[in-house]
């Protein structure tokens, strides 16, 4: 799981409650190439929660890795385009959890693929609770 | 850009995709048919220049792999399964064939934030007409059990679309002919998204259709 694709994961609750972003605790992490794309990164920063992926690399013990806050001018910013591109695309968390920061239920990772899914006792709880359909 | 210089071949699932064999839906006429369309509607695709890409139901990733080698890395390929093993012949298929792809073991797009994210949706449905309770599991019976009309399943992403879609976004959804396609086209047509038939073949005994639907206001 790249951290891009934690910034899209979320506890959809129906309380109302964000359930996001999930606490990221990785077991094992890999280091993998992405071919870099300076227009893609670009386009993906107009739709990122970029204080999410600093606080997923704080997560993970990376934490000055990029600036808190995105700089200005951040295209003609070589270092940091690189930096960003790395932090979405290259570093891949193998196993490890996600935890909803809300409501303490846990994701796995495993294999490097987030398990969103509800567990049999979760789905068994959801099912005796009277439906808001 | 020609479109002659982008590589439309049937990407091979690979060695390690191919052990799990019997755990996922393997490709299979419907399969093609959608690598047919999204082949044949290329252009379109191109023009829109989807940021976001997100296959549901994924099964051995075979569609996802080709979008990645159609579009390239100005796109991010997400994909989720309900099956498990599906997630890691897509994994396995798209390491093969060297494409980066993000993928998600989840219900349809459950537990995902992607409000008016998506840009280039794809689903190629479990679509066989079966009693209610075979629809609901997690195995290879999740790659075709559809319930009543095979729209089931579906239908739960149908009542999503209107919030996944992109201003420009597509949607392209396979379905045969005991699915009701006019019924489906209708439904969409309520929230302002229009739909029209990409491809239709006659493969055995099914009767195949490929949608495409985009927002009204879509201009591109
Ligand atoms: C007809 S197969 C298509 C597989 C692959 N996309 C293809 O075209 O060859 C349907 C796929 O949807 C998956 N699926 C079924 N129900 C699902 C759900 N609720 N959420 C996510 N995936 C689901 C199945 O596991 C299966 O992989």
């Amino acid at each position: 799981m790249k951290l891009i694709t934690h910034n899209i994961l979320q506890n959809n609750m129906k309380d109302g409650k964000k359930g996001y972003p999930l606490v990221l605790q990785a077991t094992k992490i890999d280091k993998v190439i992405a071919e870099f794309n300076q227009e893609f990164l670009l386009r993906m920063l107009d739709r990122l929660e970029y204080h999410v992926l600093i606080h997923a690399l704080e997560m993970i013990g990376m934490k000055d890795f990029l600036p808190i806050i995105l700089p200005e001018n951040c295209s003609e910013d070589e270092a940091f385009m690189k930096n960003l591109h790395h932090a979405l695309l290259e570093i891949d968390i193998i196993e490890g959890e996600l935890i909803c920061p809300e409501s303490g239920r846990k994701f796995p990772i495993k294999d490097g693929i987030p398990n969103m899914l509800l567990t049999d006792e979760e789905e068994m709880a959801v099912d005796s609770e009277p439906k808001s359909k | 850009m020609n479109s002659s210089t982008f590589d439309f071949s049937t990407p091979d699932l690979g060695p390690e995709s191919n052990k799990l064999k019997d755990k996922f839906y393997p490709p299979s006429e419907d399969t093609y048919l959608l690598l047919d369309s999204l082949e044949k509607d290329s252009f379109i695709i191109h023009k829109l220049n989807p940021l976001i890409s997100l296959e549901v139901g994924c099964g051995s990733g075979i569609i996802t792999t080709f979008l990645a080698r159609m579009l390239g890395p100005n796109c991010i390929y997400f994909a989720t399964d309900i099956n498990h093993y599906a997630c890691l012949a897509t994994k396995y298929t798209t390491e093969y064939n060297k494409c980066s792809v993000q993928i998600v073991n989840t219900d349809l797009v459950s537990n995902t934030k992607l409000h008016k994210f998506v840009d280039l949706l794809v689903f190629n449905p479990p679509y066989v007409v079966t009693s209610e309770v075979e629809v609901g599991g997690c195995g290879i019976e999740a790659s075709w059990a559809g319930g009543a009309d095979g729209r089931v399943v579906t239908n739960r992403l149908l009542s999503q679309i209107p919030n996944l879609l992109s201003p420009t976004g597509v949607f392209y959804l396979l379905l045969i002919k005991q699915n009701k396609p006019e019924e489906v086209r209708e439904y969409l047509e309520g929230f302002d998204i229009k739909g029209e038939l990409v491809m239709e073949r006659r493969a055995a005994n099914e009767h195949l259709f490929v949608y495409r639907y985009q927002r009204n206001k879509c201009v591109y």
